[in-house]
């Protein structure tokens, strides 16, 4: 009885708990999703190669009024590139639709002429650089009908070599 | 004394030396989400535009503005390469056949002398056919040259009808 006692008390003593495996997991997990988090609160598309322009300027990309609009180049044997709003994949009336939510909750007020005053919201537009330009006037003229007249258009910032 | 306690920690039952393999995995998933998302990220930039804030796409009237702003023309040559017309002057191209945007942000900004440092308002007018680096390019040598104002031509939408005709000049 006293012997199983004994045993008891010395097997307990040698158990550990080893928390350096877990450690790293949790740091990798944290790493993880502060990587995916980041990209998706920016709604950006990472298959889309940019164009490339040396005067891009880097703006506050969480700034306030903004959406950003990515096109995608079209798929292999398709015509029709893809385009996202808040990175949910969309065709030019649902797009509609969506602008003009953004639109009415940033409306000026007082500036009316005639007909709906403009709105705030700057629309932030990152295409591939082999969409056809025709693709980028349609979500233009979606954000011009919505009186949307603030408008980005995403670049590579490369310097280029004389 | 010290060596043989060492050696005893990384003994495994049989008596060989084992090799710890869990930290070295560790390290190696860090290193590797680490390099997949941060470093040879391009920083990304963004170039301004103006789409029309008063007029609106359904205003058809032509203001003395309009008739002095410069116009950077983009023709769907139906090859490669679209042209590039400065006004009716074509822009240089390099040896690529490719438009020669530098050259385009030069003249743009012997224009900008020739109006008394004064920038012209710009329109791009780009055929919807031309790849949208064209544009962006058009819009870059444009941003180069200080030019302030610049605008997107579209499609003139016929108010009664609801259809699209390209605006003529």
């Amino acid at each position: 009885m006293a012997r199983a006692k004994k045993y008891d008390i010395q097997h307990q003593a040698q158990l550990e708990f080893d928390i350096t495996p877990m450690i790293d997991i949790v740091f990798l997990l944290i790493i993880f999703f502060m990587c995916v988090t980041e990209m998706s609160k920016l709604d950006i598309r990472a298959g889309i190669q940019l164009p490339i322009a040396d005067q891009a300027r880097v703006k506050d990309p969480s700034r306030e009024n903004m959406v950003i609009i990515n096109v995608e180049a079209p798929r292999p044997g398709k015509d029709v590139p893809l385009i996202y709003f808040k990175n949910k994949r969309v065709d030019l009336q649902t797009l509609r639709k969506y602008l003009h939510v953004a639109a009415e909750l940033n409306r000026e007020r007082g500036s009316d002429k005639k007909g709906t005053p403009p709105s705030n919201v700057e629309v932030i537009i990152r295409a591939d650089q082999a969409v056809e330009y025709q693709y980028i006037q349609e979500v233009m003229i979606q954000a011009a009908e919505e009186r949307i007249w603030k408008i980005s258009l995403v670049a590579k910032q490369v310097t280029t070599r004389k | 004394m010290a060596r043989k306690k060492r050696r005893k920690k990384y003994q495994g039952k049989d008596g060989r030396l084992d090799l710890e393999m869990t930290p070295m995995i560790d390290v190696v998933f860090n290193l590797l989400i680490f390099f997949l998302c941060m470093p040879f990220r391009v920083p990304e930039g963004e170039l301004d535009a103006f789409l029309p804030r008063d007029v609106g796409l359904f205003d058809d009237t032509v203001k003395l503005e309009d008739l002095e702003k410069v116009i950077v023309r983009i023709k769907d040559t139906k090859r490669t390469n679209p042209k590039v017309y400065l006004g009716k002057v074509p822009v240089a191209t390099d040896h690529a056949g490719r438009p020669d945007f530098n050259a385009l942000a030069e003249q743009l900004v012997g224009l900008k002398a020739k109006s008394g440092g004064e920038p012209p308002p710009v329109e791009i007018d780009s055929d919807p056919l031309v790849k949208y680096e064209f544009v962006i390019g058009a819009l870059n040598a444009c941003t180069k040259a200080k030019i302030g104002d610049i605008r997107f031509r579209f499609p003139h939408i016929d108010p009664a009808t609801g259809t699209i005709k390209k605006q003529s000049n």
